[in-house]
């Protein structure tokens, strides 16, 4: 068996269970945080990050509505439907792309059957062909294409990829967020742009090892959208140079997964399979020290996207680190690793001798900024009761300092 | 931001209770507020979901869409908000006062009140702006025809989400941004954001700290997300129950599900309701500050502009703002958010503590004066009175630098000298220059000068003792600067359904 | 005693609670006991009705059959679905298009073609799949019903060229198209280059005449390459595949080794 040896570890870790499989979103999710050798393991084992987060008693708070689903499927559906003829009239308008171009291929399916695998390699043999100028497509219809993760090959899948715009290959990302008078959501675009980067990469290697030139592959992405409160589709061309940067070097830092994973003591688990009688294979605590023994990088915007955030969190506010107030918080404590600490350097006035120069300036900053808060803000005392709001413009003068 | 606020911060994780960032209240919280929950479908731009609305904490209104999908319906939302706002926005036009404004001075007249909406969140600010933007330009004739209030209400809806990026404006406010303007919790501000989460900090049930009940907050179950955006697994049953709507065999099968329907949503919407509630109770107990009325004047002189756009003129704001009115716009905004850091400084001396910790301001006690120095300025010399105080910090403040007093509108000083003090502290000696009124010689007014042992504020900030500048009539937002572009049909419109 | 319908709509909203619940905890065996236990209460208070009218329709299949002599080229479901609409005043029922097919081909095998003309697949070029989603007549030619790499364009082509000259048609007796019919125009005339009057954008309300043109046009461009797919395949089908499966298509690929599938 040619397996890699590392894939050995992080199987084990995982046990008996397939691996989840690998999207290019969940690839995206490790570029947010990149520190965060967690995610990195528990990526590249494949583990069910949900699930985990449920075991270890503190599930996810979030998940993607059924609305949002089927709306996504609409919109892509709309926008293939008819034989791709939105599509093909945004790139023809929007792009040039002469009216003589309109072959497609659907790879939606493959002789009738759904198979990733066949379907991959049909990919294959069509770019191939398309490389070398054997064939002419203009669109390809959810291809899929390999890509090595951290030893394990994930099968992508973009909604589509258009070949003869400008003679090179984009991505196409449809995408039901609503451009509203020029304006989409940034944080989604950027998304979007992260996915397509994602693709871009797995195309430009897939091509790569068929022998053409990975240029062929744009560094530009199509996004498309609907259009203010309609359902009309609109283009736009997203250059995607520093997400394909930053995404790359992350999927190579993944193959590190290894060395992280080798690191784990032996008896370390994160088997979430079930027995025969549907009881757990191994307890909530064993999954607890697993996921205790990787090393974890919280930040409050972890919340945002990954499953386990809620259980890191509970961690980070144990050890009450600063990120736990949000970046700005922790900017402002250079150097102290903890909220306790940064507090125990501001109420005890000549604690911190230890401290180096640099250090002592921010730990001043913080007391002169404590005595100021200290001194300033209203007496504690019983709340006054409900007032109704002021309507006088003569209410009294602004009181002094002090 | 400030090193203070990241104090506070501190001491909020460490205790688990929610610490003042101000001593009083820097917005107006109306007699009247009309509260505002909307919810929307996951997935789409601007759907509308449901919204509980109303002025009255014991009786809320519910509004639903049993489909979101169908038009129709998510017209007669539109129209049923506009039937509760529009009175209620009406109802701010019964009685006016008259004020002095312009250039040269001139009577003008204003109503005395203005309408007030609180949503939960920013998003709920969102919603609106997108609520009013898809419904200004609908027509009411023709095949898409909608009620006449439903653009009436767009209008309404979009000069809300306008006036709300001005600092200081009352006329829609978020809850989650005025009780985070005001509290410091030992979270980040991102999961500041879940309403139930953040008044749990503020205002712990009894027998739990702020930051246990915080955590409880966070169970969906019992506190449903704040809205617009659902709890995505609350979305699943509303997804059977919109798939059991649409298979409804007549119209009182489907009467049942939407009555269903209804239940499920008035589940989501009213423990945020009450949440609602409790922040505005949390606030009104917060003095109010002092420049508080003179910012609603502001409010309610820019409403009766608007009431009387759209009475006289009443086109919808164009889908994107001129080149011209946007730089006029962000002029304006910039100063609004200088007045507004200003005043809140003025009337709040733990804000001012934020400027304290900078060097733009100081704090001293009146140690040495003369109430009736004069300066030689030819022949009748300058009446100068001169003031020496003690402060604990060394001044940052440059010799020749003006200041302005915190506690006595108006009094201005020039900073003559600085030096350390004998024993401990430091010495600013201020000549004032500014808030004696109209006299050129002594004696001074009564009570004008500082007192020895008086402590007073002094800083750079600026003094905007005068009203905020106002657009004149006919400046009315985003009438300038060339007409709007009037609604142009578009074949979408009919498309906007879904197919 | 029976509950009162407002306490079987309590409970049945406790029950939707308990079942919110149990899919945040993700237990699905306790979701699938709630979700049986909210079915019987709702079943018993009348709601999530599914009492069928079924039998009010005409038959799917003539609709169907209507749909695609009109439009002349295989079609997608939506498409037959809002032509009929448009075209013969009422929508198909989606969902029983679905199982049209398979019903066509069960009918086919039993009858043979006593019954044609059949609601049929149209197929892939190369491997002669049934093409996801696309229905066609058992009547037409193979060289129609098989598809290319240009087949969905050439047929977007036909469809439009021939829903404008129903509409020409509909006109020039006098009579008005309806509203949806001229929707699905306007939506057409977006998707073919030359079919508006002006180049100012959009035309509201497109020429059909000027429409049918224009799809004819383009089609023109792609004739020569689309019909020698067609031609050759159809040749190759015929020699290759029984008369059903030239109707209905090849049996699907087979897996032989399992892979792990996308999620």
């Amino acid at each position: 068996m040619s397996t890699h040896p590392s894939e050995d570890r992080l199987a084990t870790l995982r046990g008996p269970l397939a691996p989840e499989p690998c999207t290019a979103r969940g690839i995206t999710a490790l570029t947010a945080n990149p520190g965060c050798s967690r995610r990195a393991v528990l990526d590249a084992a494949g583990i069910d990050k949900a699930t985990l987060a449920a075991r270890l008693g503190r599930p996810a708070r979030f998940g993607q509505s059924p609305f949002a689903l089927a709306r996504g499927r609409a919109f892509e559906a709309l926008v293939k439907a008819n034989g791709y003829a939105e599509l093909i009239a945004l790139v023809r308008e929007k792009l040039g792309v002469p009216v003589e171009e309109a072959a497609v291929a659907d790879l939606n399916e493959v002789g009738g059957s759904a198979s990733p695998a066949l379907r991959a390699r049909e990919t294959g043999h069509l770019l191939d062909r398309l490389a070398a100028g054997a064939e002419e497509r203009l669109l390809l219809d959810h291809p899929v294409v390999p890509l090595e993760v951290a030893g394990r090959t994930a099968l992508l899948e973009p909604d589509a990829v258009t070949h003869r715009v400008d003679g090179r290959f984009h991505v196409v990302e449809i995408k039901s967020f609503a451009v509203i008078d020029g304006r989409a959501d940034p944080a989604k675009t950027a998304e979007a742009a992260k996915q397509a980067a994602v693709y871009v990469i797995a195309l430009r290697r897939l091509l790569e090892s068929l022998g053409h030139d990975p240029a062929l592959v744009a560094t530009e992405f199509l996004l498309v959208c609907p259009e203010d409160f309609s359902q009309r589709p609109v283009l736009a061309r997203i250059d995607v140079r520093q997400e394909i940067e930053a995404i790359g070097f992350q999927l190579s830092r993944l193959r590190r997964a290894d060395d992280l994973a080798r690191a784990l003591p032996a008896d370390a688990t994160l088997d979430l399979s079930l027995r025969s009688d549907g009881t757990p294979a191994r307890t909530d605590a064993e999954l607890a020290a697993g996921v205790g023994a990787l090393e974890s990088h919280y930040t409050p915007d972890c919340m945002g996207y990954c499953d386990l955030a809620r259980h890191c969190r509970a961690e980070a506010v144990e050890q009450a680190r600063p990120e736990c107030l949000g970046g700005r918080v922790r900017d402002d404590l250079p150097g102290i690793d903890s909220t306790r600490t940064a507090l125990r350097l501001i109420d005890t006035p000549g604690d911190g001798e230890t401290l180096d120069p640099g250090h002592a300036e921010v730990v001043e900053r913080l007391r002169a900024a404590a005595r100021l808060y200290d001194s300033r803000r209203r007496p504690p005392g019983p709340r006054l009761p409900t007032a109704s709001s002021e309507t006088s413009p003569d209410a009294p003068a602004g009181r002094s300092a002090g | 931001m400030s090193l203070l606020t990241t104090v506070a911060a501190l001491r909020a994780a460490e205790t688990g209770t929610a610490q003042p960032l101000t001593t009083v209240r820097h917005a107006h919280i109306d007699d009247h507020p009309v509260v505002l929950i909307p919810l929307t479908l996951a997935g789409e731009a601007c759907a509308p979901l449901a919204a509980m609305v109303g002025t009255d904490r014991d009786r809320p209104v519910l509004l639903t869409v049993p489909q979101p999908r169908d038009r129709t319906l998510r017209f007669r939302f539109a129209e049923e908000l506009a039937d509760i706002l529009l009175p209620l926005i009406d109802g701010c036009r019964t009685e006016s006062e008259t004020y002095e404004a312009g250039r040269p001075k001139e009577e003008r007249t204003r109503w005395t009140r203005a309408p007030q909406i609180l949503v939960p969140n920013p998003g709920g600010i969102e919603f609106i702006r997108l609520l009013g933007r898809s419904t200004r330009l609908r027509r009411t004739d023709g095949p898409h025809a909608v009620a006449p209030t439903v653009p009436l209400l767009g209008n309404w809806l979009t000069w809300f989400a306008d006036r709300t990026d001005f600092p200081g404006s009352g006329l829609l406010l978020a809850m989650t941004r005025l009780l985070t303007d005001h509290w410091a919790t030992g979270w980040s501000p991102g999961e500041n954001a879940h309403l139930p989460s953040l008044l749990a900090w503020i205002d712990p049930p009894p027998g739990r700290t702020g930051a246990e009940a915080a955590l409880l907050a966070e169970d969906p179950a019992e506190h449903p997300p704040a809205g617009p955006t659902t709890d995505p697994v609350f979305d699943r049953t509303l997804h059977e129950l919109t798939a059991a709507r649409d298979a409804a065999p007549d119209d009182r099968a489907r009467a049942a599900v939407d009555r269903t329907i209804a239940d499920e949503l008035r589940s989501q919407l009213a423990p945020t309701w009450e949440l609602m509630w409790r922040g505005i109770d949390l606030l009104r107990a917060l003095p109010p500050a002092a420049r508080v009325p003179g910012r609603r004047a502001v409010d309610r002189t820019v409403f009766t502009h608007y009431t009387t756009y759209l009475e006289e003129d009443g086109r919808p704001r164009a889908r994107r703002d001129h080149a011209a009115s946007a730089a006029r716009r962000l002029a304006q905004l910039e100063d609004a958010v200088a007045r507004y850091e200003s005043e809140r400084a003025f009337d709040d001396p733990l804000v001012m503590a934020r400027y304290e910790l900078t060097g733009e301001a100081f704090t001293g006690t009146v140690v040495d004066r003369d109430p009736d120095r004069m300066v030689e300025n030819g022949r009748a010399g300058l009446f100068r009175p001169a003031l020496t105080v003690r402060v604990d910090t060394r001044p940052l403040l440059a010799v020749g630098t003006t200041v302005r007093c915190a506690g006595r509108d108006g009094l201005k000083a020039e900073i003559l000298d600085r030096r350390e003090a004998a024993g401990a502290g430091w010495e600013i000696d201020l000549q004032l220059t500014g808030g004696l009124g109209r006299v050129r010689k002594p004696p001074a007014p009564e009570g004008v000068i500082p007192d020895l042992g008086e402590e007073l504020c002094w800083t750079t900030l600026g003094g905007y003792m005068t009203p905020a500048p106002l657009p004149a009539e006919e400046d009315t937002p985003w009438t300038h600067g060339g007409p709007p572009q009037p609604y142009e049909p578009t074949p979408d419109d009919a498309e906007e359904s879904w197919e | 005693m029976t509950p009162s319908p407002e306490e079987q709509r309590a409970r049945a909203a406790e029950l939707r609670a308990a079942l919110r619940e149990a899919i945040r905890d993700r237990d699905r065996a306790l979701a699938a006991r709630v979700r049986r236990r909210l079915r019987a209460v709702e079943t018993a208070a009348g709601e999530g009705s599914d009492r069928s009218d079924a039998g009010r329709r005409p038959p799917a299949r003539d609709q169907v059959r209507r749909a695609l002599v009109l439009l002349g080229a295989p079609a997608a479901p939506k498409l037959l679905s809002t032509v009929h609409r448009a075209f013969f005043d009422e929508p198909i029922v989606p969902s029983r298009i679905a199982s049209l097919r398979r019903d066509e081909e069960r009918s086919f095998a039993a009858r043979g073609a006593a019954r044609a003309p059949y609601v049929c697949a149209a197929l892939t070029h190369d491997r002669f799949a049934p093409v996801r989603g696309l229905l066609a007549l058992s009547d037409w030619p193979l060289e129609r019903r098989i598809l290319g790499p240009l087949g969905p364009r050439v047929d977007h082509l036909t469809h439009v060229r021939n829903l404008a000259l129903r509409v020409r048609d509909i006109r020039a007796a006098g009579g008005t198209e309806s509203p949806a019919a001229a929707d699905l125009l306007r939506r057409f005339a977006l998707t073919v280059p030359g079919s508006h009057r002006t180049d100012d954008g959009p035309d509201p309300a497109p020429d059909p005449d000027l429409l049918a043109r224009a799809a004819e046009a383009e089609a023109r461009l792609h004739a020569a390459v689309d019909d020698r797919h067609r031609h050759t395949a159809a040749a190759r089908a015929r020699a290759q595949l029984p008369l059903d499966r030239q109707l209905f298509g090849a049996a699907p690929l087979q897996v032989i080794r399992p892979v792990t599938d996308l999620s």
